[in-house]
């Protein structure tokens, strides 16, 4: 529908005015919430990953198409049923503690979202506490850790065996990354998963929830 | 030492005068309507009582309080090395390149496997670095991974001072850290207050870009206090942590390590405090902080600007490429970012030898850096014109169509030009018959050839058993 076709250029051209324009008129015009996710705001996006792969966009066109297509979806959101609503997972992300970088985590949970997964961002300096107590609460299918630090990268180990502790590890999947961070790294400390940039990060989050 | 302040010097700025005082204004403003944050109690009180406002951890800083610190640091140092001899001279428009002895990283130069860092890479690369002609100090980072991260950066600074005798630069931001490191530096002077006459020890401090200084600047206080000279260089990274425009990451740059400067001043009025920074830009596709992009030398180069405008020394960045072997890539990278460097008068340039943006230390990146070293020193000798340069008298002597090879004026100058050690300037015939070898291979065997042969000066006995019982304290924590 060439409608849903709009919706998906203005997510892919990064305007998120016009994405929520596009969406309130879809919505007045009685098209169904789910197909304007799926056919106009995911489709745009999805040629935003492709994209972004081949090279042919960057990450500021990337965040800005994210964004439109996240404002669009708040207007859609309330005309969701549950089921939908409850989307494709839960991750939690942080940085651990003792280390302050935000960027990659920042991006890596602006993709995630980008791909309609619903993401709990801690911030920075987050302790093993702190992530475990975010499992209770939030029950996500991924825990996902960051450090740009050799010193700071063990702490990846502490909140694994935190996650032990209180018997929540084998409810989750844990993906890490950052500069230092290797895959023989996250064999070395038990995660499910290391991913070396952002996007193959998202890519990895969608495999490991199957 | 380069020095490029002679008058037939080549050199270049990147920024007009005008444009150095429209980011110095831009830089007032950002201290004193934005502020900076200030982690450490000490650093607001030390402002506070200067006049500045403290808004929780904020800090904003009066432009007359930041213009008068600035008078008071000193425009030109003497850094010394182990022996108590004159190493640096950081100021005006002197050069000196220095590598970098650890990094998560390095190229191990006699299997050429990309593997962690070890203390043992530590000792080997000091003493490389002792030995080459063009290497005036080395930088510390505290990254080797087979001791445990609290003692990293003590047992690369022993490993290093045990290896060379040049200045050393040591990043380091924990106090019981720094208090290792100094008990080692005043056993090595034989006293306090000989090392604070005498300094071999540069320290390395980081605001964290935008606008923050963390806990790190306790080490800036205590060794300004000490006597020992301060680097003050933040990262900003365009489009990241810093505004995409280079204005913008300029000014942010200038007021992250200006705003250092002033707390150092205070603490200590005259104290050797070195302007700096490590401007580049995010790159938009993979993300990686850039160090091969030309916006580095570009943005440095204006920083430097910005650092004879203050009349201060300058911290610079070159020799390191985000390719991630010893390639063409890195040979254009690491080339124009050293000669950039030099042509405006930066004073203390780190990074030599780093490949992959500053993840692997490559012994034979280090080498081809020192050879770049010499070609850029021939380079910036310039052209001296006189009458014996003129050779008017040699040239009417041999005439139309004769030769100059056996004039007694050739013979008497042609040690003047360029001789490389290493760089490829044979005939085909004969390299054939000799071998060829690309380049990154002959500087590999060289490194090898200088760990197997290079023995530097040596610590005083009772100085080394003293700094291996040190050793055995940090363990035993």
């Amino acid at each position: 529908m060439a409608f849903f076709e709009e919706i998906a250029s203005a997510v892919i051209a990064g305007d998120p005015a016009k994405s929520q324009e596009l969406v309130k008129k879809a919505l007045d015009g009685g098209a169904k919430p789910l197909d304007i996710v799926d056919q106009g705001l995911m489709a745009g996006m999805n040629v935003v990953g492709e994209r972004f792969k081949r090279c042919d966009m960057f990450v500021p066109e990337v965040l800005m198409a994210a964004k439109a297509m996240n404002m669009g979806l708040d207007l859609v959101k309330p005309h969701l049923d549950s089921a939908s609503r409850a989307g494709t997972g839960t991750v939690v992300i942080g940085t651990v503690k003792g280390d302050l970088h935000d960027i990659g985590k920042n991006l890596v949970a602006m993709l995630l979202e980008s791909k309609g997964l619903n993401v709990v961002n801690l911030g920075v300096d987050v302790s093993a506490e702190t992530f475990v107590n975010a499992v209770k609460q939030h029950s996500p299918q991924i825990v996902g850790m960051s450090a740009l630090l050799t010193t700071t990268m063990l702490v990846m180990k502490d909140v694994i065996d935190a996650l032990k502790e209180a018997n929540l590890r084998d409810s989750v999947k844990v993906m890490i990354g950052g500069a230092p961070v290797t895959q023989d790294f996250a064999t070395e400390i038990g995660a499910d998963g290391y991913a070396p940039d952002a996007v193959t990060a998202t890519d990895l989050a969608k495999g490991l929830l199957g | 030492m380069i020095d490029g302040s002679k008058v037939n010097s080549p050199s270049f700025r990147v920024l007009s005068e005008e444009q150095c005082e429209r980011i110095h204004r831009a830089t007032l403003k950002v201290l004193e309507t934005v502020g900076v944050k200030v982690e450490l109690p000490e650093g607001r009180e030390i402002l506070r009582k200067a006049g500045a406002t403290v808004e929780g951890e904020i800090v904003k800083i009066p432009k007359g309080l930041v213009e008068e610190a600035l008078k008071k640091a000193p425009s030109s140092f003497t850094v010394w090395d182990r022996l108590g001899n004159e190493a640096l001279e950081l100021g005006g428009r002197r050069s000196h390149f220095g590598g970098c002895a650890s990094c998560p990283q390095i190229l191990d130069p006699r299997t050429g496997e990309r593997r962690p860092c070890t203390r043992a890479d530590v000792a080997e690369f000091a003493r490389m670095n002792d030995y080459l002609p063009n290497m005036e100090f080395i930088m510390l980072l505290g990254q080797v991974r087979d001791v445990p991260s609290l003692i990293a950066t003590q047992v690369e600074f022993k490993e290093t001072v045990s290896n060379t005798v040049k200045p050393i630069l040591m990043c380091c931001n924990e106090m019981d850290v720094f208090e290792d490191v100094y008990e080692m530096l005043v056993a090595i002077s034989g006293g306090a207050d000989a090392l604070a006459e005498r300094p071999f020890l540069i320290v390395y401090t980081e605001p964290i870009t935008p606008l923050v200084h963390g806990y790190g600047l306790e080490v800036a206080l205590r060794s300004v206090e000490r006597g020992l000279p301060v680097v003050n260089t933040p990262m900003p990274m365009g489009g990241a942590t810093a505004p995409v425009t280079y204005a913008g990451i300029i000014t942010l740059g200038t007021a992250e390590s200006v705003s250092g400067i002033v707390m150092q001043q205070l603490v200590k009025p005259g104290a050797p405090s070195v302007f700096g920074g490590i401007p580049s830009a995010m790159d938009m596709l993979t993300t990686i902080y850039s160090y091969g992009t030309p916006e580095l030398p570009l943005l440095c180069s204006a920083l430097t600007d910005m650092s004879h405008y203050y009349d201060l020394p300058m911290f610079g960045t070159a020799g390191v490429s985000d390719s991630k072997f010893l390639d063409a890539q890195a040979g254009m990278e690491y080339g124009i970012s050293a000669l950039a460097s030099v042509m405006c008068g930066s004073n203390l340039i780190h990074d030599t030898g780093f490949l992959d943006h500053s993840e692997v230390l490559s012994f034979e990146g280090h080498l081809l850096m020192d050879e770049l070293a010499g070609y850029i020193r021939q380079f910036m000798k310039g052209v001296e014109v006189s009458d014996e340069t003129l050779a008017l008298d040699i040239i009417g002597r041999v005439g139309p169509g004769g030769t100059f090879v056996a004039e007694e004026h050739t013979f008497r100058h042609f040690r003047e030009l360029h001789r490389t050690k290493h760089l490829d300037r044979s005939r085909y015939q004969l390299a054939q018959m000799e071998g060829m070898k690309p380049l990154d291979q002959v500087l590999r065997e060289k490194a090898c050839e200088i760990l197997e042969s290079h023995r530097p000066a040596p610590l005083a006995a009772g100085v080394q058993s003293r700094l291996d019982q040190m050793e055995k304290k940090w363990w035993a924590r």
